[in-house]
């Protein structure tokens, strides 16, 4: 395999793994409340706001021995994590719940809504807001070959920390009381509801969990290309619904094999088409519609019956 | 349903209103804008609460002939004001040129309750092609904007094609996916002019008489943004009828019957492909002839103007206006037009104050300014 | 009571017509065959496969095997519209009506399977519209005015501020505008107090006095509602037809007793 082809594996082993964390966070708002929630990449772009922001005030504030800055930044990740997955709950609050018995085109709108103004509000009180953003650098300049391919210290972080969020989803979601009850609510929002589940607070833990996954991916965006801004954060939450859709929207494992075969799509056609890298996303869409005509359930999706 | 309101109530409603939109379209500093905005607010809340507005828009109702026929009227005389101040009337045409694109969104999302985030992209179409057949072929506009509208209404067919098994979510995602599909190859092909766009997109001629042509008569000047914007108001009051028609009839029952409920409808033999196809023509048609009224109007096309915004501008009119209703489509777009213009200022602001706007009304007032209602029927000897 | 119409002939007929929901067989080898003009009784428990019949019929669910007949041709695989279109109409259990539309939209509704103005004449004869409006509107009025004649009064009226009962009328009013040959009607007195049932149950048969043609088919839990209009009466009891007959012969086999009955 040559150089190059190698290095396009590695660029959409990075975006699909993107992808796949966004469109897991849509399938499990859909699951859980049979939303989708178009201000996924809103989390995704704050995100990366609230990290930038605080890695680099603390990077101003002087040097610390290696095992130190490790720890403050591995923390400073989690936090905006965190923060992040609160305003989740936030969104699901006051955008959210009040639309429950309504029209879908309700909650459309408004989550469309909150996107529009989170990126806006970054945009304008973000100090330099609406300039391209740099990410920190907070990985050592190292890497090691993989063959003749060089990987570096934040891919490799990359990747690990796929592995262990889609590990850590799995366990969640089939080892622990919580996990079980979100999947409860999502084959069966009325009889969760009767066997005495915690509702509200199962939707809450989704919107937590769902915000949260969009960070990480937020974060691999700023880690991956250094530079981030205001308004990527529609595209990337479109794509990761466009993910989860092609995989089988309500399944994970389809939200994960959608993630990278959108990603795959995307860079390849990007690589080796004429002229593709100017309308990459047009390829990705492409694959969207594709199986939006002939297969609408997704890979993994099963077509459900409505009751009648 | 007996008509004894009488149009009295109607009739001074309308003017205030008619008097207060003048006065503010005139008025060019931004504090003296805004002070207006508040006044219009507090006379709008003193109207609801003490019941005038109420009393008002049932005179209107029931008045409907006679109402037309003053809102003709108004329209028709708003730009005579206005002579001395071709901006406004450049603004004026800018917003009836959006009110038709809305008028047919209003079919998909108000109608047929299909969200549909592209109609900026068959906006973009109806403009690309009217203005490509101009400026390379050097086509007449009477030629350009039918193939315009044409255009659009296919690209409205194919859009709809993905979504014949969609719905809700799925669709509006196909709609998204369509818009940035069409906004990324316009921009990259060569033949549209990409990044760059079109200029020198020729006007409309009439009888020989170029519209949009500065007219001397005698010591009275009339802008040639006039004569432009009387051609647009033509063609609103054109698509006004059409989408009435069509709002009025077995298409508009049906796009209503397959919003509410889709079971129900195809057991009673609607066809929901047909119903849908034909929303998505219908509705990217009017785009498409708003669009290529924009292009000529503006004399440039970019693809600034068939951007994935520009779609999501045009629900949020409806939506403000009120979905299905056709007035409240109007007024929607009217003011989603003329008060960021008037707060230039803020401009920086726009998108967020959207955003806002948009969750305050979802929440607060979901039918919009004027809410739908059954079609009223007047059955002699009943009721 | 039940007059026999043994000389006509049969106008829906299923044969081993089966449904499986992953593990549940909702139906199982039903065979059921009904005449022309006939008032047709299902009756059987909570869960025992009656709407789920409805919606083979109808053609919202595929039947897992078997098939369905109606006038010589075999319905299996075709569309809801066109099984309308070839005349099966039916209500809902759960009263589907299009709620953000008035009464007299809903009724117009029902008879859009018939001739009507094209896009042509939408756009530019638009009287013709008009017309064909008033003409059907008299016409839906006159039906739903014989179930009661306050909806016919009130008919700008949105349907989802009717009481249950009102909408149940004008979902069979609805369907009955459709013409149908064949009127599927899932649970019409559900909801409504004994003396609204037995008002429903006489107006039913009224309806086909005056369509002589049109063959009912009506659902029901309570097997004496409809013990005096029912020609026939079948018996689902877990998606398995265990009896049918007149209601008289019905009522006394002992299967239908332990299954149904029983437990009353
Ligand atoms: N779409 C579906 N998916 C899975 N199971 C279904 C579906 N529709 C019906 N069932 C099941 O099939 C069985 C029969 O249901 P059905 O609605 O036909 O019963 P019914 O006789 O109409 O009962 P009721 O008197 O309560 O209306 C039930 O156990 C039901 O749960
Ligand atoms: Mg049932």
């Amino acid at each position: 395999m040559s150089l190059v082809f190698l290095l396009h594996l590695k660029n959409s082993i990075m975006l699909g793994a993107q992808y796949s964390l966004i469109a897991i966070g849509f399938t499990l708002f859909f699951g859980a409340l049979n939303v989708v929630v178009f201000c996924q990449g809103a989390f995704y772009i704050l995100a990366s706001f609230i990290a930038a922001g605080l890695l680099s005030l603390f990077m101003g504030a002087g040097s610390f021995g290696p095992v130190v800055f490790g720890c403050i930044v591995f923390a400073i990740f989690f936090l905006a994590m965190c923060l992040t997955g609160c305003v989740g709950m936030l969104v699901e609050r006051s955008t959210i719940r009040p639309f429950r018995s309504a029209p879908l085109v309700m909650p459309i709108l408004s989550t469309i809504a909150v996107g529009i103004v989170v990126e806006q509000l970054l945009k304008l009180f973000y100090p330099q807001g609406s300039n391209p953003q740099v990410f920190p650098e907070v990985f050592p300049d190292a890497g090691m070959m993989l063959g003749s391919l060089y990987v570096s210290a934040g891919e490799l972080v990359i990747l690990g920390t796929t592995i262990i969020t889609f590990t850590g989803i799995y366990l969640f979601l089939s080892k622990t009381r919580l996990g079980s009850h979100i999947v409860a609510i999502s084959q069966d929002f009325e009889a969760a509801h009767l066997m005495g589940i915690n509702v509200d607070r199962a939707i809450y833990t989704t919107f937590f969990i769902g915000a949260s996954l969009a960070a990480i991916a937020g974060f691999m965006n700023g880690i991956y290309y250094t530079v981030f801004r205001y308004d990527m954060g529609a595209m990337a939450g479109i794509k990761g619904f466009s993910a989860s859709v092609v995989g089988g929207l309500g399944s994970v494992y389809g939200a994960v094999i959608g993630g990278f075969l959108m990603a795959f799509t995307e860079t390849f056609a990007a690589a080796y088409i004429p002229g593709g890298s100017a309308i990459r996303d047009v390829f990705s869409f492409g694959i969207l519609l594709l199986f939006l005509i002939l297969r609408p359930s997704g890979i993994i999706g099963q077509n459900s019956l409505e009751k009648v | 349903m007996k008509k004894n309101t009488s149009p009295a109530a109607g009739f001074i409603f309308s003017s205030i209103i008619y008097a207060a939109v003048v006065i503010f379209m005139a008025v060019d500093d931004l504090y003296i804008s805004l002070g207006l905005i508040v006044a219009f607010a507090a006379g709008i809340i003193t109207a609801v609460k003490t019941g005038f507005w109420q009393r008002a828009l049932g005179s209107i109702n029931d008045n409907t002939g006679k109402m037309t026929v003053l809102a003709g009227i108004f329209t028709l005389i708003l730009p005579l004001l206005f002579l001395n101040n071709p901006y406004v009337i450049h603004i004026f045409t800018l917003a009836c040129i959006y009110c038709i694109a809305t008028l047919g969104l209003n079919i998909q999302v108000g109608s047929a309750g299909m969200v549909n985030f592209a109609q900026g992209a068959f906006f973009g179409v109806g403009a690309y092609v009217s203005a490509l057949l101009d400026v390379h072929f050097g086509f007449p506009f009477w030629i350009t904007l039918p193939a315009g509208m044409a255009a659009a209404g296919i690209m409205g067919l194919l859009m709809g094609l993905p979504t014949l098994k969609t719905r809700e979510y799925h669709l509006s995602l196909v709609t998204i996916a369509c818009a940035y599909i069409s906004f990324l190859l316009v921009m990259n092909f060569k033949w549209t002019g990409g990044p760059d766009g079109i200029p020198d997109i020729s006007k409309p001629v009439i009888f020989g008489m170029e519209i949009g042509q500065k007219i001397t008569l005698g010591s009275i000047t009339i802008p040639g943004v006039m004569t432009y914007c009387y051609m647009v108001l033509a063609f609103l009051a054109l698509a006004l009828i059409a989408a009435r028609r069509l709002q009025n009839s077995w298409y508009g029952l049906a796009w209503n019957a397959i919003r509410d409920d889709e079971i129900s409808s195809r057991c009673y033999g609607l066809s929901l492909t047909r119903s849908k196809l034909e929303a998505f023509a219908f509705g990217s048609i009017f785009a498409g002839a708003a669009g290529a009224l924009y292009a000529h109007f503006i004399g440039f096309m970019s693809t600034e103007n068939m951007s994935f915004q520009i779609g999501l501008l045009l629900v949020c009119m409806v939506i403000l206006g009120g979905m299905d209703n056709l007035a409240g489509v109007l007024v929607g777009t009217l003011l989603l037009i003329i008060i960021p213009e008037k707060l230039r200022a803020f401009e920086d602001y726009r998108m967020l104050s959207y955003g806002l706007v948009l969750i305050l009304m979802l929440i607060f007032r979901p039918e919009g300014i004027l809410p739908s209602k059954p079609r009223m029927f007047n059955l002699t000897g009943r009721g | 009571m039940t007059v026999q119409h043994n000389f006509r002939k049969p106008l829906l007929t299923t044969t081993n017509l089966t449904m499986q929901f992953g593990g549940l067989k909702a139906l199982n080898s039903v065979d059921l065959s009904i005449n022309e003009g006939q008032i047709f009784g299902l009756i059987g428990p909570n869960g025992a496969g009656k709407t789920t019949f409805f919606n083979m019929l109808t053609g919202i669910y595929r039947p897992t095997s078997g098939d369905v007949i109606l006038d010589n041709t075999s319905i299996v695989g075709k569309t809801p519209a066109e099984i309308a279109n070839a005349g099966t109409i039916r209500t809902f259990q759960t009263c589907r009506l299009w709620d953000n539309m008035s009464i007299l939209e809903n009724l117009l509704l029902g008879t859009y399977m018939r001739e009507k103005p094209g896009l042509f004449q939408t756009l530019f004869q638009y009287t013709k519209v008009k017309t064909d409006f008033t003409r059907k509107a008299e016409e839906a009025l006159a039906v739903v005015e014989k179930f009661d004649p306050a909806l016919a009064s009130d008919y700008n009226r949105k349907v989802s501020e009717l009481s249950l009962v009102d909408r149940r009328r004008v979902e069979i009013s609805r369907a009955i505008l459709a013409r149908p040959r064949l009127l599927l009607l899932d649970e019409p007195a559900a909801g409504m107090d004994p003396s609204e049932t037995r008002q429903l149950m006489g107006d039913i048969t009224k309806l086909q006095e005056r369509y002589p043609k049109m063959s009912i088919l009506v659902i029901e839990h309570d097997m004496t509602v409809i013990s005096g209009m029912a020609e026939q009466v079948a018996i689902l009891n877990f998606g398995t037809k265990i009896a049918q007959g007149t209601f008289d012969e019905v009522k006394n086999n002992p299967e239908v007793i332990a299954a149904y009955l029983g437990g009353e």
